[in-house]
Order: C-alpha cells, then structure tokens, then sequence
C-alpha cells in the first residue's frame, strides 16, 4: 500500500485526505454517539465508504481510519462497527489492527525516529514519546505501545506513564508550542464535510442544480453549518470566484 | 425553480409504481413516522398508503403532495431520477441487535452521505475515481508483528506493497 501511494517510510500527514482523493475511498466524518470509533461497508453501487467519529481527537480518527483501511484490503464485503474498547479477537480485527498499525507506524521507521529522538538517553522520556506521537500522527499511547511492540521499550511501559501521572495534554502543548493544540482537532471535526463532498455540493449549488435547501437536506447539515461551508464562495455569476478553465 | 427536467406528471407516469412506492417508504422512514401518522396526515387509509408504497396502486398527484409536503421534501427531491436506490442498513443488520440505537443511527448515516454524494456526482455528470487495492485474502499463519523484519506474513505484509 506504501509503495502504491508512493509513501516510502513517511509518516501520513492526513490519512482522511489520502483515502479520498487518492485511493477514492469515501470518507465521512460526523460526531457519532454510543462508543462507536468508525463504521465501514463497501457497496457495489457506492463504493467502500467509512464513517469516522468527529468526537474523538484526530489521531484516534487517523488510527480508526488506518485499521478500517486495514478492512478495505483484506475483508472488503464485510461490513464494520468499529466499537470503543472492544478487543476483538477475530482474524479479521487481528489483521485489521495490525495493518493500521504498521501502516501509520512502520516498523523501520520507528526504529529510525527512535534513535533519532531518544539520542542515546537510558530512559524514555515524555517528552520523548509526545514528539514520537506528533511525528506520526497518532495517540501517546498507540507509540508507547508501539515501541513496545517492537521491543524499543520495555513491556508494561505504557501502564508505568499511566500511573506515574500519565501524559497530559498541557505537557504535549508545552512541547509541541504552536504546532499542536486542541484547535486542530476541532476544526477538523467541525468541518461540515470531507473535502470531496465539499467540491461536489459547491459545484452543485454554484450550477443551481440544487438549493441550499435540498443541499442542507441531502449533507444533514442545517443551513448555518452550510452557509459556513460556502463562506468565501462566490455565488450568482461573480468574476471573481475563478479562473476560466482553458478549453 | 431550480429543477428543470420532465414534469412531474410526466416522470409519474413513467416511473414505476414499485419504485415511486419504494422511495416514499423510504422517505416516511427517514422523516420517521409510521405508515398511520403518514396516512392521517395525508388524508388517505392506512390500506391504501401500504399498497401505495407496496406498487400495488399508483400514488395520485395531490396525494403525493400531501406526503412530501408532510416528509419536508419537495417533489422534485422525491423524484429524482439521479436518486441511489442502495442501502447499507441491511449488510449492517447481522452486526447490531434490533436495539441498538446508536449503530443503526450511525449506520443511516453514513448511508445518507454515501448516498447524497453519489447524487450528487449524477447530477453534476462525474465519475467516481476508484483506485483500490487488490483484495489481499488471508493466506496462512499467525498476525504476529516481527519486530525485526518489515513483512510479516498478514497484515503488515500488504502495507509495503
């Protein structure tokens, strides 16, 4: 999958970006109740379509969006409900949860950013693991788990940090400074669709092929969610919304 | 009026019973009222509303009306030719009890996105671009990572093709 997308070794900056506009997956993210991660289904007329839960932050979505990935190459016809804290046991989940995690933290990667970040210290520091999470775009505990994984860190590192005070979000933030903050999870989350579904809806209303009611009505969203989707759209013919396209 | 097309007339005339039926089941389940709410409000028995929506007897004009108007969707919305007529809820169905709220909620909607993007490219005359992956069934052997090799024999292994 790396090598078809031309990824190498590089952490995935935007896995939900990727999975639409390359892989033509369609992706949704909508704030879902009841400890639901993500649903996955796959439909001949539709296509593979997978539902993110906008509440969780966004590198649980990353994660949940690798493992339905994961579903996607191996058991395709098969519906998912992907639950909070459920551990199946299935081979399918199995596969899943191990191609997620190699595929948003490979293996030689982690070594190589291992060394690099830790240099040389004996101990795995939290600020280590904050900016390994940063790196790759996924929870503190999915790299300590990782690292466990891979024998980087000692078995049991995790549960030590959990009750030694854990890592906190305020400490992330000390480290990160400007390039994390709770701001980007939620403008993401709060975003009223995925990118493609924005183009299309645009498109649309800028034909006048629909209202910005039937559109309202077909994205779920209500009229002030849409408008602010359209923000910055010009509608009614302006000049100014584009270039021509050449013939 | 931003729908131009056939007349309605003219699209009830040809578009069959069973499938001008079905759409309003769905849209009476979507706006989710039972078939005697929707019957009173529309002004028709509960027998002829089933066999309406069963294809068994063609819905009038002024009844289609009084339907859509009660659902809050136009006409046209109801009509359209472009309209998906696929359905996710069913493949879910094995996978949560009849009383799990949450997952059927979730599972519509995801349905209803998948479906109005889909409608979406109808109308605006777009292919959807798929570029899966080949399908990578299960070969055999265990799904334990191996930290010191990039391919294990599942899992890992497809993410480095």
């Amino acid at each position: 999958m790396r090598q078809r997308l031309g990824l190498g070794l590089s952490p995935i900056s935007d896995i939900v970006t990727l999975l639409e506009l390359e892989l033509g997956v369609r992706v949704y993210i909508r704030r879902i109740d009841g400890g639901i991660s993500g649903l996955f289904a796959y439909d001949e007329a539709l296509g593979a379509c997978i539902l993110l839960n906008g509440n969780h932050p966004r590198d649980r979505r990353a994660q949940t969006a690798a493992h339905e990935l994961g579903h996607l190459v191996s058991t395709r016809r098969e519906p998912e409900v992907l639950e909070e804290g459920v551990t199946e046991n299935s081979r399918e989940e199995r596969y899943a949860n191990t191609f997620g995690r190699a595929f948003m933290t490979p293996a030689r990667a982690v070594m190589q950013k291992f060394k690099e970040i830790t240099v040389g210290s004996e101990k795995l520091t939290r600020r280590h693991v904050i900016v390994l999470a940063h790196f790759f775009g996924v929870s503190r505990e999915a790299i300590v788990r990782r690292l466990e994984e891979l024998k980087l860190a000692k078995s049991g590192t995790w549960d030590w940090f959990q009750a030694n005070g854990s890592i906190s979000d305020q400490q992330a933030a000390q480290v990160l400074g400007d390039l994390s903050g709770p701001d980007l999870h939620k403008v993401d989350a709060d975003r009223p669709t995925t990118l493609r579904l924005g183009l299309l809806a645009g498109e649309a209303w800028r034909r006048g092929i629909l209202s910005e009611g039937q559109l309202a009505r077909m994205l779920h969203l209500d009229r002030v969610e849409l408008r602010r989707m359209f923000d910055g759209l010009e509608i009614e013919g302006s000049e100014a919304d584009g270039a021509l396209m050449p013939d | 009026m931003l729908f131009s097309g056939p007349t309605m007339t003219s699209l009830l005339d040809t578009m069959p019973p069973t499938e001008v039926g079905e759409r309003l089941r769905e849209a009476r389940e979507n706006a989710k009222f039972t078939q005697a709410e929707a019957a009173e409000a529309a002004d028709l028995s509960r027998t002829t509303l089933i066999s309406i929506e069963q294809g068994q007897r063609k819905v009038r004009i002024d009844e289609l009306r009084r339907l859509t108007n009660f659902y809050k969707l136009s006409i046209n919305e109801l009509m359209r030719q472009e309209a998906v007529q696929a359905n996710l809820t069913p493949k879910f169905r094995k996978l949560f009890q009849q009383e799990d709220d949450a997952v059927e909620t979730a599972v519509k909607k995801l349905e209803g996105l998948a479906k109005a993007e889909t409608e979406l490219e109808r109308l605006l005359g777009v292919q959807h671009f798929r570029n899966y992956p080949p399908e990578r069934l299960f070969s055999r052997g265990t799904c334990e990572p191996k930290p010191n090799r990039t391919l294990s024999i599942c899992g890992s292994d497809s993410v480095w093709d």
